[in-house]
């Protein structure tokens, strides 16, 4: 039991330690939030991005600065980075359900609760300050 | 386009375009009627990891008639309409044959029954060593066959006559391209950059010859070559802050070989073709839903075609054509823009040759006229309007 409990703590601490790292755009698949969800709900962030839009590239550059937003990306929060182009979006859209995502542009930020339910949807590049504002007061 | 029902994934695409000319050029009626039905079926097959091959089979059927003697019985009497059936068949493979490396082979078969079997292989290499840095290379042939009265207008147009020297040949020229394309990331930019060089070898090209005569534009076949290269360096930025800017400039040396009336080869400038050319655009929005944009162009001397002892110089000066413009936007897709074109009101310094006489009726004249200038409309290279302004309402659907 102890080493069950032990393996799962860790399997989730490097799961979340090596989200944000690897936060840059890697492959993240919903397995795997499931599962961390199951064990310690958070409130999840999810950001979308494709592979042309250069302002998502900002975006990234300036978490990679901040590490105040660091922090709260792997602490406060599951931090979820999807390609929009990407087969990870379908498995995606059964998670969001019936919401409905308008007018997207790219980088787009979706704040899901620890019930997957959209709590704020913002689209375009949001600046470290703001960023944080944003996710501090959800 | 249309994705037929089976397994594999298999297109059709087709498309017919009809287009009816009622012109008049002065007295002299240009009237033509054109179909052209055209269809594509092709395979799309991705062959184990590698791989991924593109097959398919191409007919276009165009059918042209005009009032001109291109389209008459040799005995002149019957009309004949130009049919032209095109079949061609294509087969390209892209191979990734390592991580970040992707060659490309292709080759295209079309018959066509005045120029017998045309052959047009090509070859393109890609090396990605990363997200942000690309090279692309390719080569290639081309191949075209060239209708005067439909592509080329300024023969009708001008004040020239058009003088078709012999049976026009089809352009043919081998072509290479080398693409490079760098993104920098930083903290409060994205910066894109691509750089582009390409050469093209035509072994017949169809120019129109304006220096021997001018009252007349000559159409003839190459009796050498003609070159076409240059490099092209485009920036694309974009900020923290919501600045936007796009800027181009292309250096382009367009030249031919060919051999004059005593059979010596002679290289000559294309006409019209600058050597240097730039664009850009600057856009920023302003908060309350405010936007500026400005946008430019410029290009360096072209030569231009003179008459005998002319006082015009035979190269156009640099110049710059600036607009600005104003953008408001509102609730439900409304936009309100307004704003000023050729901002530094450029306007060429001499457009038109003896415009009061346009049927060179007193050209010969040595008291009014000692050089003998014809009537001629031919020396163009930029807009004849000067500033203006400009006011608009958009209305975007699906907003």
């Amino acid at each position: 039991m102890k080493t069950a409990l032990l393996s799962i703590t860790c399997l989730i601490c490097s799961l979340v330690l090596f989200l944000p790292a690897h936060a840059q755009h890697g492959p993240v698949t919903f397995a795997g939030l499931k599962d961390s969800m199951a064990v310690q709900p958070r409130p999840v962030v999810i950001e979308l991005y494709t592979t042309w839009c250069s302002y998502c590239r900002i975006q990234e550059k300036q978490i990679k600065r901040s590490p105040t937003l660091q922090q709260l990306l792997s602490e406060k929060y599951y931090f979820v980075c999807v390609n929009a182009e990407s087969a990870d979006f379908a498995a995606f859209n059964e998670i969001l359900g019936q919401v409905a995502l308008q007018q997207l542009a790219y980088p787009a930020w979706i704040l899901l609760d620890t019930n997957y339910r959209m709590k704020d949807f913002h689209t375009g590049l949001l600046k470290s300050g703001e960023l944080e504002d944003w996710l501090i007061a959800k | 386009m249309y994705q037929l029902p089976v397994k594999e994934k298999i297109m059709l695409q087709y498309s017919y375009n009809r287009h009816a000319q009622n012109s008049y050029y002065g007295q002299t009626p240009y009237m033509a009627t054109q179909h052209v039905g055209f269809t594509q079926l092709y395979w799309d097959k991705q062959l184990g990891e590698k791989h991924n091959l593109l097959t398919g089979a191409s007919y276009r059927y165009t059918w042209y008639d005009d009032n001109t003697p291109g389209t008459l019985s040799e005995d002149g009497k019957v009309n004949m309409p130009a049919k032209t059936p095109l079949p061609g068949a294509f087969i390209q493979d892209e191979w990734s044959f390592a991580a970040k490396h992707k060659l490309l082979l292709g080759y295209r078969y079309d018959y066509d029954k005045y120029h017998g079997s045309i052959h047009s292989p090509r070859i393109a290499y890609k090396w990605a060593p990363n997200v942000d840095n690309t090279l692309r290379a390719s080569f290639g042939t081309g191949f075209r066959v060239v209708n005067l009265f439909t592509e080329d207008h300024a023969a009708l147009t001008g004040s020239r006559q058009v003088v078709i020297a012999e049976t026009l040949k089809p352009e043919k020229s081998y072509n290479a391209n080398l693409n490079y394309v760098l993104k920098i990331p930083m903290n409060n930019a994205f910066i894109n950059l691509d750089a582009t060089g390409f050469y093209s070898y035509f072994t017949n090209k169809i120019n129109g010859d304006f220096d021997v005569d001018p009252d007349k534009i000559i159409y003839d076949n190459l009796r050498g070559h003609a070159v076409s290269q240059g490099i092209s360096l485009n920036v694309d930025a974009a900020f923290a802050f919501p600045l936007k800017v796009l800027a181009g400039l292309t250096y382009m040396d367009v030249y031919q070989i060919d051999e004059d009336d005593a059979g010596i080869p002679q290289k000559s400038r294309q006409v019209y073709a600058p050597k240097w050319a730039g664009t850009f655009t600057i856009g920023y929005s302003f908060p309350y839903n405010f936007g500026l944009d400005l946008t430019g162009n410029w290009n360096g001397p072209m030569r231009l075609p003179v008459q005998r002892n002319d006082f015009r110089p035979d190269y156009s000066p640099w110049f710059l054509l600036a607009n600005v413009q104003v953008t408001k936007k509102f609730a439900k897709g409304w936009e309100i823009y307004g704003g000023v074109k050729n901002l530094l009101n450029y306007v060429p310094e001499y457009a038109l040759m003896r415009p009061f006489d346009p049927f060179d009726k007193y050209v010969n004249d040595p008291v009014n006229n000692p050089n003998g200038y014809t009537f001629d409309t031919e020396y163009n290279y930029a807009p004849l309007q000067g500033v203006r302004g400009f006011l608009g309402i958009r209305y975007n659907l699906y907003q």
